[in-house]
C-alpha cells in the first residue's frame, strides 16, 4: 500500500479547493510555458513573422493542455493517473529544425504526426522494457535531464537565453533574485508560501522585470492590436507533408522523449510514495500513451511536439502537492489561455532571466531525485560504467558543444541532446554489461571459512552484479548472516552448507541447504530476556530472526540434506 | 576493530562492521575490559555496525546485565534502519535505552 512521504501535503489521490486548485494550474502553466521560446526561436529561424511564432506558440499550448489533460486520467487505457504536465519537447528541436528546413510547417506537422503514431504503438511494449530501463538506467535518465537543463537554465538566468547573445548585469540580478525567493519559500515557507513558491517567484520577477525595463521575445508584436479572444489557426490535416528522409530524427526523438516519459512518470510514482520500489509499468504504458497523444494531437492540429515536463514534476515536488487534479485545472487553462492572444502572450513575454530561474529550481529537484533513484540499487562495477558513462557522454555535449558536429545528420538528434547522448548511452552500455551476468549463483561453505564473512561478501557482490535493491540485499544478507552464525553453524551442519541464490528482477531466492539436525523456524519469538540465559532460546530467537527477515519461507528435505528456501520480494 | 571515546565519565565504544558471534564475543573482552578499569555508564555507537546477529543481541544484554548489576548503565545509538529493525522485530528494543546519536546517548547518562 502507498505510504504518503512526510513532504506532500496533497497527494495523487487528494481533492483541493477550488481557489487552490486554480492557484496551483497557474503555477503550473507557467513552469510548462518555459519552452514555448523554442516555437518563437523556430520560427525565427526561417524567417517566420511574430504573428505566425505567436499562433504556433498557441497551438502548442493547447497539445500541451491536451497531453496534460490526458496524462492525468485515472481510468481507461489512456493516462497514468499522475501530475505530469506536457510542453514543448526539447528534444525535437534538431530534428523540427530540419524539418521546417526541408519543407515549411507542413512537414513539420507530418512528421510530429508520425512520431506520436510510432510513440503510441511503441507504448504497448513499455512493459518490456523494465529488463532494459532498470532504474539505474532511468535514474540517470532523471538526472541527465535535470542536467541537461542547465546550460538553458544558466543562459537565461543571466539573460543570454533566445536570440539575446548580450547579458545585462540588470538581466542577472532580476534571475538570482527570482531563484532566490523561490529557494527561501521554499526552504522556508509554511502552508500557501510553500504551496506558491514558483508562482509567487515568477510574479516577483514579472514585477521586477517591469521595474527594470527589461526586453522580452515579442518585441515585434504589437500588443494593442491582440484581440481579447480568438482562436489560434490549426494546420489543417490536408496540408500535412511527410519527408521519410527526415524520419531517423524524428524517431530517435520520439524515442528518446518515450525513455524520458518513462522516468518522469517513475519519478511522480516515488515523490507519492515512500514505500516506492520498482515503477508500475501498468500506469506507466497508460502515461507513454497520454504523451504520444499529446505528440498525435501536436501533429493534427500544428503545433510541437510535446514531451513529458520534469520541470513540472519537480516543482510538484516542491511545492508538496502532486494531485492529478492540479492537471486537469493546468491543462485546462493552458488550453484556455491558447483563445485569449493577451493572455497567451503574457506567457512567452515571461523574460529569459526568469524563465531560468524557473529552470534551474525544477533542475535541483530532477537532479537529485535521479540521483537517489540510481542509489535504490547496489551498484557493482557494470552499473558504475553504465551511470558514469552516461553522465559522461551528456555532459560532453553541453561542455564541448562542436566536439560531436561532424556527425551525421539522422544522428544530430542524439548528438546534440546531452540528455539524448546520455540516454543512448545507458541503454546500450546496460545491455552490454549484461553480458556474462547470470541469474545464479552458488556459495558452497566449508571447514575454515569465516561463514558470516563470506556470505556478506557474496551477496554483495551478487547483489551488486544484479543491480538488486540495497534494503532487499541487506535483508537477505542479515538472515544469512543469521544462519550460517547461530542457527546452522558449520560445525553443526556436519560441515555442509550450500547456498543457492536466484534473482529475476521480481524474486531474490535463497535455497539453503545444510547437513546436521534441521533448525526450529518459530513464527513467535522467545522473550527476549531468556535469550542470555540458553543455547536454545538463543537458536530459536536465531530462527525467528530468519524467518521474519522473507517475504516468504519453505523448509524441506531435498536427499539426505535440510533446505529452506528464502524468498524476497524485489 | 573498535573506536573508544571519552566523553566525562561515558565510555562511548563504536564497534565496526558485523557483530556476529566472534566479533560479539571479542566486543564483550573490550566491555568487561571497560568495567574492570571502572566504567559505570558506556554507550554502544552503532553507526558503523551493517548487520547483527542474535549471538550480537545476547552479548549486548549481557553486557548491560553485568553493568545494571553494579548500577552503571548501557545504551545505545545511531542504528541504521536494518539493525533497528532486528531490534524491533526480536522484542530487544524495549530492553535497551536507544538513542539517534552519540550525543543524545551521552546526555542521558547518569551525571557523576
Amino acid at each position: 500500500m502507498a505510504r504518503r512521504p512526510r513532504n506532500i501535503v496533497y497527494d495523487v489521490n487528494d481533492k483541493l479547493p477550488t481557489s487552490l486548485l486554480v492557484g496551483m494550474g497557474v503555477q503550473h502553466c507557467l513552469t510548462m510555458s518555459s519552452t514555448l521560446v523554442l516555437a518563437v526561436i523556430l520560427v525565427g529561424i526561417v524567417g517566420g513573422t511574430s504573428a505566425e511564432a505567436h499562433n504556433l506558440v498557441r497551438l502548442s499550448m493547447i497539445a500541451a493542455g491536451i497531453g496534460t489533460i490526458l496524462q492525468s486520467l485515472n481510468r481507461g487505457p489512456v493516462g497514468s493517473g499522475y501530475l505530469c504536465p506536457n510542453l514543448i519537447g526539447p528534444a525535437f528541436m534538431p530534428a523540427s529544425l530540419l524539418a521546417v528546413s526541408a519543407g515549411g510547417m507542413s512537414v513539420l506537422h507530418g512528421m510530429v504526426l508520425l512520431t506520436g503514431l510510432f510513440q503510441a504503438v511503441l507504448s504497448r511494449f513499455v512493459h518490456k522494457l523494465r529488463t532494459l530501463l532498470p532504474p539505474e538506467v532511468t535514474g540517470v535518465i532523471v538526472a541527465m535531464v535535470g542536467m541537461s537543463l542547465v546550460p538553458v537554465g544558466v543562459s537565461n538566468l543571466v539573460g543570454l537565453g533566445g536570440v539575446d547573445d548580450v547579458s545585462e548585469p540588470a538581466e542577472v540580478v532580476l534571475g538570482v533574485a527570482t531563484l532566490a525567493i523561490m529557494f527561501a519559500l521554499t526552504v522556508w515557507g509554511r502552508g500557501s508560501l510553500r504551496l506558491y513558491s514558483v508562482l509567487i517567484g515568477v510574479a516577483a520577477g514579472y514585477a521586477l522585470q517591469a521595474v527594470l525595463g527589461l526586453r522580452t521575445d515579442l518585441e515585434g508584436l504589437d500588443w494593442s492590436e491582440l484581440p481579447l479572444f480568438a482562436p489560434p489557426t490549426p494546420h489543417l490535416p490536408t496540408e500535412l507533408r511527410f519527408d521519410m528522409a527526415i524520419a531517423i530524427p524524428f524517431l530517435i526523438a520520439g524515442l528518446a522523449s518515450l525513455v524520458k516519459a518513462i522516468g518522469d512518470l517513475s519519478t511522480a510514482q516515488k515523490i507519492n510514495d515512500d514505500s516506492w520500489v520498482s515503477p508500475d509499468m501498468t500506469s506507466i504504458r497508460r502515461g507513454v500513451l497520454a504523451d504520444a497523444l499529446a505528440v498525435v494531437s501536436a501533429g493534427l492540429i500544428g503545433g510541437m511536439a510535446q514531451s513529458t515536463s520534469s520541470s513540472n514534476v519537480g516543482v510538484s515536488l516542491a511545492t508538496g502537492v502532486t494531485s492529478r487534479r492540479v492537471g486537469f485545472s493546468a491543462g485546462t487553462i493552458f488550453i484556455a489561455c491558447a483563445f485569449f492572444p493577451a493572455v497567451s502572450t503574457i506567457f512567452v513575454v515571461i523574460g529569459d532571466p526568469v524563465k531560468g530561474a524557473v529552470l534551474i529550481f525544477a533542475a535541483c529537484f530532477m537532479i537529485v531525485t535521479g540521483l537517489q533513484l540510481v542509489m535504490t540499487r547496489l551498484l557493482d562495477a557494470r552499473k558504475i560504467f553504465v551511470v558514469g558513462a552516461a553522465i559522461v557522454a551528456g555532459l560532453s555535449v553541453d561542455m564541448l558543444p562542436g566536439v560531436y558536429s561532424n556527425v551525421p545528420a539522422a544522428l544530430g538528434a542524439i548528438a546534440t541532446s546531452s540528455f539524448s547522448f546520455a540516454t543512448v548511452v545507458a541503454i546500450v552500455l546496460n545491455l552490454i554489461f549484461r553480458i556474462g551476468i547470470s541469474n545464479r549463483a552458488v556459495l558452497v561453505l566449508r571447514w575454515g571459512d569465516n561463514p558470516p564473512e563470506a556470505v556478506a561478501a557474496f551477496m554483495h557482490e551478487q547483489g551488486g552484479a544484479w543491480g538488486a535493491r540495497v534494503d532487499v540485499v541487506r535483508r537477505a544478507t542479515g538472515a544469512l548472516v543469521e544462519f550460517v552464525d547461530v542457527a546452522a553453524p558449520i560445525d553443526r551442519a556436519d560441515g555442509q552448507i550450500r547456498i543457492n541464490a536466484r534473482f529475476d528482477g521480481l524474486y531474490l531466492d535463497l535455497y539453503l541447504l545444510y547437513g546436521g539436525a534441521p533448525i526450529e523456524l518459530p513464527e513467535v519469538p522467545p522473550a527476549p530476556e531468556r535469550a542470555a540465559l540458553d543455547e536454545a532460546t538463543l537458536r530459536a530467537l536465531s530462527g525467528y530472526l530468519i524467518r521474519t527477515a522473507a517475504s516468504e519461507v519453505e523448509t524441506t528435505k531435498r536427499g539426505d540434506l535440510n533446505m529452506i528456501h528464502l524468498r524476497f520480494v524485489h | 576493530m573498535l573506536y573508544e571515546q571519552r566523553r566525562g565519565n561515558v565510555y562511548v565504544l563504536r564497534p565496526q562492521g558485523r557483530l556476529d558471534s566472534v566479533a560479539a564475543e571479542e566486543f564483550r573482552g573490550e566491555i568487561d575490559l571497560r568495567l574492570k578499569s571502572g566504567a559505570a555508564d558506556i554507550v554502544v555507537d552503532l553507526e558503523n555496525i551493517d548487520y547483527i546477529s542474535s549471538a550480537g543481541l545476547r552479548v549486548l544484554l549481557v553486557s548491560a546485565k553485568s553493568l545494571n548489576a553494579k548500577s552503571g548503565t548501557l545504551s545505545l545509538c545511531a542504528l541504521n534502519d536494518h539493525v533497528r529493525e532486528v531490534f524491533e522485530v526480536s522484542g530487544f528494543v524495549t530492553i535497551f535505552s536507544i538513542f539517534d546519536s552519540v550525543d543524545e546517548a551521552c546526555d542521558a547518562a547518569p551525571k557523576e
